[in-house]
């Protein structure tokens, strides 16, 4: 049985209550002649997140008549979101997220690196990661409302953000999950060793007044707690060393879910979690 | 779309005549500007066993450039140095944990990348494709010096021993600790080139569909008449140009399923190193990272103990 931390509902119905004011807002959408290739159309978008920021996400819709299956790829850690990878752009209409403070979303605000993930701590209603967790809301929305989108068909990959978007959307059916930042974060912050995850060791070192506060922010965001909300059939893929981190994850999700150990031989892991994807999605 | 043998490519990037003279006249231009380089520490990332600085210097054209530096906090007489240069899109890697293995460790921000980015900012995708066509202000021109004065920075430091200092990075980190160890042939110490980048460019680009080379394919395919003039340029910057020059130690990791640097051109760029003492290492059904997740990373660290410390 998960144990959902203190505010954690009231917390999340707050900010889906923000996002789901947006709805239906003017998205401008622009073609980039230069990323359009023979297998898909990339389109630019702005369209505005929570407090009225200006977001950019990429949009590429596959050659042919669709509707298409649809993928919206939620930001990694750091400044650049790429382009949308060649194979995924001839299979699915791809938005690709930058979230406020990337690169072409940092017109008002440039994140750093190090730096972002404790940025606006201790306080859970003033860390900025509440506001990216919105971006993504919005993001999805947008894909949801794109005509070239099979709303049947829609599908999530990416992080921590990937899994708070499935569990706070329910019409995501199907989550591809890896490379967790803040799954179990809050109960290990000084054992944090490797960056990013550091980051939060050396909020604490430096701020140890606020060590409670943090943990209480951070395990608003571990994906554990949403697990109950993910009913999106979900594959999440860890190394061996993440075994009893991410094997409780996947018992509490909802959904139909399993865990995949990679190899370490990444071409074999990138290919078995693409033929995941497309299997579900319906391409193959 | 890889070949069927990539250890037997044959890179089709050509010397140009007037090759040295370009980058003597590049680097002698850059000596215009002197490197004022800085130290601030940085209370934020510091520990007990580590100490942190942000650290800024003058490169090419004048342009400031940013990076990290950290070093064993107390260390009783010169240390080993580590220049860590960086990937294409991400931000530099921050350098405490290799600090505290006991190296003096800088970790650099080329121009165009955070911190270094307020006059040249092309962005990602952006900067493969800067200024293609022309030889003189190409993207990189500039960005290599940046790399070679992270060099020179690492080396100046009063507490490194500049008899013992070693470049590392991978993909575009490895392109730039080939392009470091070849025009600072001599100084660098010993040096760790994983997936690199930059080398073949030309036939990169046909062997792949991923990002970052993608971009050149994207520019020719909507511009195709800049193909050959593209060409003729990046020749002068191919990172396969400049290895025979490398005279230290070296090794060089590579996947031989790398969809973004493909294998024929690091089989290709390895035969081309001018140094007697190189080792490749292969790694079988592995993309770009090659072999970081099958203890690569312990084999790098072991070959920089044993020639810096």
């Amino acid at each position: 049985m998960t144990q959902t931390p203190q505010g954690f509902d009231s917390y999340w119905q707050g900010l889906t209550d923000e996002v789901s004011a947006l709805a239906g807002g003017h998205v401008e959408i622009e073609e980039v002649p230069l990323r359009t290739n023979e297998v898909a159309t990339a389109y630019g978008i702005t369209f505005s997140g929570t407090g009225d920021y200006p977001l950019f996400a990429y949009l590429t819709v596959p050659r042919g008549k669709g509707p298409f299956p649809a993928l919206l790829q939620t930001p990694a850690y750091g400044s650049v979101v790429g382009v949308p990878a060649h194979e995924r752009r001839a299979r699915y209409v791809v938005v690709a997220l930058c979230h406020r403070g990337q690169r072409l979303a940092d017109s008002v605000y440039s994140a750093e690196y190090p730096g972002l993930l404790t940025d606006g701590l201790p306080d859970a209603s003033t860390y900025r990661w509440r506001e990216i967790v919105a971006d993504c809301l919005r993001a999805l929305d947008v894909l949801k409302d794109r005509p070239e989108a099979d709303t049947s068909r829609i599908a999530v990959s990416g992080g921590d953000l990937a899994a708070i978007t499935a569990a706070l959307r329910p019409e995501v059916r199907y989550l591809l999950l890896s490379g967790l930042i803040f799954r179990g974060a809050s109960a290990r912050i000084p054992e944090l060793a490797a960056y990013p995850d550091r980051e939060f060791a050396d909020y604490v070192r430096n701020y140890p007044e606020h060590a409670d506060r943090v943990a209480e922010t951070l395990s608003l965001f571990d994906p554990l707690a949403f697990a109950p909300n993910i009913r999106a059939r979900t594959l999440v893929t860890g190394v061996e060393g993440a075994r009893a981190l991410l094997e409780p994850l996947v018992e509490a999700i909802s959904g139909d879910a399993e865990f995949r150990v990679n190899t370490g031989r990444s071409h074999l892991d990138h290919e078995a979690e693409e033929t995941w994807l497309t299997e579900r999605l319906g391409v193959l | 779309m890889s070949t069927t043998s990539p250890e037997t490519h044959k890179s089709s990037a050509v010397k140009p005549g007037d090759f040295d003279a370009f980058w003597a006249e590049t680097l002698a231009d850059t000596e215009t500007f002197p490197m004022d380089p800085r130290l601030e520490p940085l209370p934020m990332r510091s520990t007990p066993e580590v100490e942190a600085f942000e650290a800024h210097y003058l490169s090419y054209g004048g342009l400031e450039i940013a990076g990290w530096y950290a070093r064993p906090r107390g260390a009783d007489g010169p240390l080993p140095g580590l220049l860590h240069v960086p990937g294409y899109a991400g931000e530099p890697f921050f350098p405490s944990p290799l600090a505290s293995q006991g190296y003096a460790v800088f970790s650099v921000a080329p121009r165009g990348k955070l911190r270094s980015n307020g006059v040249f900012n092309p962005g990602y995708p952006g900067l493969l494709t800067h200024n293609i066509d022309d030889r003189d202000t190409y993207a990189y021109r500039g960005f290599y010096v940046d790399a070679l004065r992270a060099f020179d920075f690492l080396d100046g430091l009063p507490e490194v021993d500049s008899t013992r200092v070693g470049v590392l990075g991978s993909s575009q980190g490895g392109a730039l600790t080939l392009l470091a160890s070849s025009l600072r042939a001599g100084k660098v110490a010993a040096a760790s080139a994983g997936a690199p980048y930059l080398c073949s460019m030309m036939d990169a680009a046909s062997l792949t569909r991923s990002y970052p080379y993608e971009e050149m394919n994207d520019y020719f395919r909507l511009y195709p008449e800049r193909r050959e003039k593209a060409r003729a340029v990046l020749d002068y910057y191919d990172i396969h140009n400049f290895v025979d020059r490398i005279t230290c130690p070296i090794i060089v990791n590579i996947g031989l399923k790398d969809d973004v640097c493909p294998p024929e051109t690091g089989y290709a760029v390895f035969d081309a190193i001018g140094s007697t003492e190189k080792r490749l290492y292969t790694y079988e059904d592995c993309s770009h990272e090659s072999g970081a997740a099958l203890g690569h990373n312990d084999i790098v660290m072991a070959f920089m103990a044993e020639h810096l410390k």
